[in-house]
């Protein structure tokens, strides 16, 4: 593990620690020791003790925020926070009173040899208790006498293509000083700190809270570089209604937590979850860490600011793929080409010095970008990136600047106001004649035919989806179908990007008429989409599949098929799916397999989609039909 | 409740297609910063997928307190230096364009007046072939040139 070298000093300007003082309350301690005898000190920070009882201030929400305390399944409370060393008491951490107790006796008498690590809390204490002026410790750490930002944003970057995984994301906190560039705010981003490079051990961990999780500073460029070149993630910036004096607590806290560790659980104590803290620390009274499930979803968490009323304004910042497919999409299929031809070197950048300005540039422009991002994507050495970007830039640099070179990139909608994360679904459905009522529940996130994103978002994200079939008559209740996750990523390819859809899951399903009880089912596979546009996003996969479950010839049964699907628009507020597979089952229970259908939604409203699906299936001798319909409600 | 979504993601990787996992060494230029931070896809994305992030985070942390031992006329080059090495491809690409987030900032760090800086953005792209000579240019040199481009306006 690698230790984390927190610190707060960037922030700063790095001048600003020339002058290494004796830190103040040490200065001050010496004054209070000298000033009046140790036995009444005591009995003065023994008062404060007192009157912080009488006050109720272990009982103050703020308090429990400072120390990210809660109640685990509403028992006992608990910080979340791990590492010993924040707490001042040994019991501090499940016990609050006991920790204001030792946190006055300890930051008042001055026995602290630096108040910073202890500066949010000794100085929310000194404002509830207002000692007499001078007898104790001023409630001011130097290292952050000159950080006082002037706004802070929730930077959330969207999950980007070919990774729908990435659903879970991330957000992360800027803050601004006195810089005016946004490249140059600081970056206050918490994440789990580790070296392991097995994923499986990685997520393992991760899901268990094995890995500290620790805040650090970092400049908000190399985040823009992460997500915006390397990851090509959409960013969204989000403006907090914060004023300065809570942007000042807000500092506070972030340095406290300063080398501070919590055990950092992918699902729900995650970076997005966290961030919360900042927020609540900034503003007294405010509650959004209580309003998550079990699961924190990135995008759940800008919706809770939203709500709490806290988000003033919200920036794009498109990723650099999304900056070419625009750049491409004001060229001619003609530049289109010669873009493609100078970018593998069939052509010339010197081709394009001939041309009208505005024509060169946005040609030239589209092709340095597309060198970037081949280069990020690992399609050319560092060699070559290096001689055919200088080259373009060379050529590029004799063009001069046109004010339309690069016309604004439009604003998708904003993620959070896209409908809920999860959805409850209910309706009927008639298979081989008989019908059912249908009860399905997804924690999470979106699938191929949502209307609310576009066709060039081929993605289906499904989590714990769990559909009950009630009925028909006389069959009661069962389990239709448990989706664990179910994953289809479909990036188009075109002349300037060349990515492979894929696809992965994992659940159990029990078709109705097969009669085989439930099977669990696990596929995968991979394969090629087209389009994306006005006509469509169409795909072919090779998809492998493989069944378990007692109802099948020897428990088992292993092969895969081939799908064809065309995802297209019928009117606006609708998507569809039309697809057909075959193939068939090599190993274990041997049979062919093949299913056709057409599936779509309907937008109502943000929160109400109308699902209408239909589809025939033949597998293992056996085929089965069935159509049905079903009203969403996502929240 | 997560035991059952470690069931569910190690599912997940199983079933997903295997994806190497591979290092490459970085020289120094253009293209070296954003290398050194890649692991390979599966690494990405777990990373991503997971809210994790892998341990490129110290960065700019430690280098926060360089420059502490200096004196005040050096911190200012101390800035542009590490700004400078840490952008080297956006710088190069927005010089070579005349305009750009990068070259904002780079002035804001230069102390270039709002005024001024249309003739500075155009004296450095018409430059560009001067401040870099080719792509194994090192940040410092790039800095050098700009700042004897910046007397000069």
């Amino acid at each position: 593990m690698r230790k984390p070298d927190f610190c707060i000093f960037i922030l700063g300007d790095p001048l600003l620690q020339n002058n290494k003082k004796m830190p103040l309350p040490l200065f001050l301690f010496l004054i209070l020791i000298f000033g009046f005898s140790g036995a009444a000190a005591e009995e003065k920070v023994e008062a404060l003790v007192l009157q912080a009882e009488e006050m109720k201030l272990a009982e103050h929400s703020y308090w429990h925020v400072l120390y990210h305390y809660h109640r685990p399944l509403g028992m006992g409370m608990k910080s979340r926070i791990d590492d010993p060393s924040f707490f001042i008491s040994p019991v501090g951490r499940k016990n609050p009173k006991e920790e204001m107790n030792a946190a006055i006796r300890f930051l008042f008498s001055g026995s602290a040899e630096n108040i910073c690590p202890y500066i949010a809390r000794y100085h929310w204490l000194y404002e509830q208790l207002q000692p007499e002026p001078g007898l104790f410790p001023e409630p001011v750490c130097e290292e952050l006498k000159d950080i006082h930002p002037t706004s802070a944003r929730v930077v959330f970057p969207t999950y980007f293509m070919n990774s729908p995984a990435s659903m879970f994301g991330h957000t992360l906190m800027t803050l601004r000083l006195d810089n005016t560039s946004r490249m140059l705010d600081k970056a206050v981003n918490y994440s789990a700190f580790t070296q392991e490079t097995n994923g499986f051990v990685f997520a393992f961990k991760g899901i268990f809270g094995f890995y500290p999780g620790y805040f650090n500073v970092l400049p908000y460029y190399k985040k823009i570089q992460e997500y915006g070149e390397i990851n090509q993630r959409d960013i969204w910036e989000y403006r907090l209604d914060l004023e300065s004096h809570e942007l000042d607590a807000m500092v506070r806290h972030i340095r406290e937590m300063e080398g501070i560790y919590s055990d950092y659980y992918f699902f729900d104590e995650n970076c997005s979850f966290t961030l919360m803290y900042l927020v609540e620390a900034a503003r007294p009274g405010l509650n959004l860490t209580d309003a998550f499930p079990l699961w924190v979803i990135p995008v759940d968490t800008i919706r809770v600011l939203e709500k709490a009323g806290l988000i003033v304004e919200a920036e794009y910042r498109p990723s650099r793929a999304t900056i070419i497919r625009h750049r491409l999409s004001h060229l001619s299929s003609e530049d289109q080409k010669l873009a493609l031809d100078i970018l593998e070197g069939r052509e010339q950048s010197e081709t394009v010095l001939d041309m009208e300005a505005l024509r060169a540039i946005r040609i030239l422009d589209t092709v340095i970008d597309c060198i970037r991002y081949r280069f990020v994507k690992r399609k050319m050495d560092q060699d070559d990136y290096q001689k055919t970007l200088l080259q373009a830039l060379r050529v590029r640099s004799r063009l001069g600047v046109a004010d339309d070179a690069l016309p604004p990139v439009p604003e998708p909608v904003r993620p959070e106001k896209l409908h809920g994360s999860s959805r409850l679904s209910a309706g009927v459905q008639v298979s081989d004649g008989k019908t059912a009522g249908i009860l399905i529940y997804r924690p999470a996130f979106t699938d191929l035919t949502d209307p609310d994103y576009p066709e060039s978002d081929g993605i289906r994200i499904v989590f714990g989806e769990t559909s009950l079939r009630i009925g028909p008559e006389g069959e009661g209740i069962q389990l239709d179908r448990f989706d664990a996750i179910d994953i289809m990523s479909l990036s188009p390819r075109d002349r300037f990007f060349t990515p492979l859809s894929w696809a992965a899951g994992i659940g159990l399903e029990g078709v109705p008429g097969e009669g085989r009880g439930r099977l669990l089912r696990i596929s995968g596979g991979a394969g090629f989409a087209w389009g994306g546009g006005q006509y469509g996003l169409s795909y072919f996969m090779a998809l492998p599949r493989f069944f378990a479950g007692s109802g099948l010839d020897d428990g088992y049964s292993l092969g895969g098929v081939v799908r064809a699907g065309w995802i297209f628009r019928l009117f606006e507020h609708s998507k569809w799916q039309a697809f057909a597979e075959g193939g068939g089952f090599g190993a274990g229970h041997q049979s062919y397999a093949a299913a056709a259908g057409l599936e779509g939604s309907v937008r109502l409203g943000r929160n109400w989609h109308l699902g209408f699906e239909t589809m025939h299936e033949e597998r293992w001798g056996q085929s089965a039909f069935r159509t049905g319909m079903a009203l969403h409600w996502f929240h | 409740m997560k035991k059952f979504f470690a069931a569910v993601l190690i599912g997940l990787f199983v079933a997903a297609p295997a994806f190497a996992v591979n290092r490459d060494n970085v020289g120094c230029g253009l293209g070296s910063m954003l290398l050194e931070e890649k692991d390979g896809l599966l690494w990405e994305i777990m990373a991503t997928s997971t809210n994790g992030t892998s341990g490129n985070q110290t960065f700019g942390i430690t280098s926060g307190t360089l420059g502490c031992e200096k004196p005040a006329n050096f911190a200012k080059r101390e800035q542009l230096d590490r700004f400078v090495a840490d952008n080297m491809d956006s710088l190069a690409v927005d010089i070579a364009m005349g305009e750009g987030e990068t070259l904002g900032a780079l002035a804001e760090l230069a102390e270039v007046d709002e005024s001024r800086r249309v003739d500075f953005f155009v004296a450095l792209q018409m430059n560009f072939d001067t401040i870099y000579p080719n792509g194994k240019v090192a940040g410092t040199q790039v800095v050098d040139q700009i700042t004897d481009i910046l007397a000069q306006i």
